[in-house]
């Protein structure tokens, strides 16, 4: 299976997979078990790439080879090429560098993913001054700009405290604050929101969506909530056992699927339909007309 | 009266914080569950319902109000047995990896339930399982020999054989994958209703809960915001918590569109 170099592109953003990262041909073996058998995903700066699957897909494990996490006994092969450099083959000592610094992860529990003993500064700024050698005082502005940015309240007093006092959704923007602090130009979102409520969860997914468009970062989300993709992802790439059975637009995906496995997954789903349909006004009856129109073209 | 099966009166019920205060997780909720209903219980963590489900199992203790099951007020239990009416309620928690017995084979999970079946003979093990799509030979496994969703699906059945009038279900497809969720929670009404018992389905999902669900309550801060139909409350929403709720949903639709409202 050759990959196609081409994209097509939903937002109206041009750009290339070389400004971001490309993973050729991964396969990942752990133990006696080969967990990936050879995927091929381009993530691309300003867009968001979803990967879908269920539990123990490899979606995760594709998240964690990006920044070579991976437990030790794993085996890699193929390549993951970022800035001219394949991460499989970078030194340790080089990788350390891009960890954090130019790939950025955000974690699905917030509270096992930031310290509990560590205040919020520490843990903003402590990578920040390790991978830009920065003063103290400036990491600080730069820790109250980012907490602006993914809109914690009161940023300044929330530098002095710590993980226990703060809601899980507040968690969460702080995660991903952690994660952005370095402006990387790659981040991973490894489900994301899955351990928050829905109006939380909702809050969430504007402050990525924002994130990305407005820092121009290339987004891998990970989930397998297909409700989160169809908000977020711009591309979907749908991973079963170890292998990408289709990959193609948002709207591709979803609306016409390809595959039978990807038709058995948004067919298990609970039908949206008629949500507060009663309640839809003049201002909320665009998206609908939009709807008819886009399967009228079907 | 007499024709609710499980009946709320103005239920309230308080935990004593650290140093000082109170907190009221349920406050002031009553409705009536009638036999073969399915009442889907929906709301935000933090709202009090699981702390209403283990009120209605006597594991809290209750400030003010009351509940009445089978015509029977529900007294907290202590460190005594279950009384034997109370074991007409079984329940089906969260976590099926914390809820069954890691050391005991499936099977003999199972024929404890059925040990206190009112009816000798209605279920067997293999009867149960089947119903449950698992092989009759899953009996003689034990539970970390089996996924979440199977073993959810075992929390089920050992939950059926019991032949409860009242199943309550807290949070029990919250563990699963997005696929597996409305399989499992139609699952569990089929079961109920097909063994003659109402179910209280707890879940944060209220596009699950509608799947399944006759009447649906929606909860916030304690308090029981909205009770109606499924059609009412999913088509027209009156609560603005409700509406939020509903707004914050993501559609499958494939169009970008994001859920919620833009200013949080």
């Amino acid at each position: 299976m050759s990959h196609a170099k081409e994209f097509e592109f939903d937002g109206a953003r041009h750009a290339s997979a070389e400004d971001g990262l490309a993973i050729r041909d991964l396969k990942i073996r752990i133990g006696e078990r080969e967990i990936l058998h050879g995927i091929n995903l381009d993530l691309i700066p300003g867009q968001i790439t979803g990967l879908a699957g269920e539990s123990g897909s490899g979606k995760s494990i594709t998240g964690l080879a990006m920044l070579r996490l991976l437990p030790k006994n794993a085996k890699t092969e193929g390549s993951i090429t970022f800035e001219g450099r394949d991460l499989l083959a970078l030194p340790e000592r080089d990788m350390g560098r891009i960890r954090g610094q130019h790939v950025g992860m955000v974690f699905q529990d917030p509270t096992a993913s930031l310290h509990p003993m560590l205040t919020i500064e520490r843990q903003l700024t402590d990578h920040l001054r390790a991978h830009t050698g920065v003063s103290k005082k400036e990491a600080r502005e730069r820790a109250l700009d980012v907490l602006r940015k993914v809109r914690v309240p009161l940023p300044e007093t929330a530098l002095k405290k710590y993980p226990h006092q703060f809601s899980g959704g507040q968690l969460q923007r702080i995660a991903i604050a952690v994660a952005i602090i370095c402006e990387p130009r790659i981040l991973i979102a490894d489900e994301p929101t899955t351990a928050l409520d829905v109006t939380v969860q909702a809050g969430v997914l504007r402050l990525l969506r924002q994130l990305c468009d407005d820092l121009g970062l290339a987004v891998l989300l990970i989930t397998h909530d297909l409700g989160v993709m169809s908000s977020l992802a711009d591309r979907i790439a749908v991973l079963r056992q170890g292998e990408i059975v289709e990959e193609g637009t948002r709207y591709d995906v979803l609306r016409n699927p390809q595959h039978e496995y990807t038709r058995a997954l948004i067919d298990a789903l609970p039908s949206h339909e008629r949500a507060g349909a009663d309640l839809e006004s003049a201002e909320s009856a665009a998206p609908v007309e939009e709807i008819s129109k886009e399967v009228g073209n079907e | 009266m007499s024709e609710s099966l499980l009946s709320l009166d103005d239920l309230r019920v308080q935990y004593k914080l650290p140093g000082r205060g109170i907190l009221t997780a349920v406050d002031g909720v009553s409705f009536d569950l009638k036999p073969k209903q399915v009442l889907g219980l929906v709301g935000e963590s933090g709202c009090g319902k699981s702390t209403l489900a283990r009120a209605v199992c006597g594991l809290e203790p209750i400030h003010s109000g009351g509940i009445t099951f089978n015509g029977t007020p529900i007294r907290t239990l202590g460190m005594r047995t279950r009384p034997a009416e109370l074991l007409r309620i079984q329940m089906v928690f969260q976590n099926p990896y914390a809820s069954l017995n890691p050391r005991r084979t499936v099977g003999k999970q199972i024929e404890d339930g059925l040990r206190i079946h009112p009816q000798r003979d209605s279920w067997s093990v293999a009867g149960l399982l089947e119903e449950v799509e698992l092989p009759a030979e899953a009996a003689n496994r034990f539970p970390h020999q089996f996924s979440g969703g199977q073993r959810q699906r075992i929390a089920i059945a050992r939950a059926i054989a019991s032949g409860p009038d009242l199943l309550i279900g807290d949070e029990p497809i919250a563990s699963l994958d997005a696929s597996l969720q409305a399989k499992v929670a139609g699952l569990m009404r089929r079961l109920a209703l097909e063994s003659g018992a109402s179910m209280l389905f707890i879940s944060h999902d209220l596009a699950v809960v509608r799947t399944i669900a006759d009447e649906i309550a929606v909860m916030s801060k304690g308090k029981v915001v909205e009770l109606g139909t499924v059609e009412q409350v999913w088509r027209s929403p009156r609560d603005p918590y409700t509406q939020r709720l509903l707004a914050a949903i993501p559609a499958v639709d494939g169009l970008g569109t994001l859920p919620g409202l833009p200013e949080d």
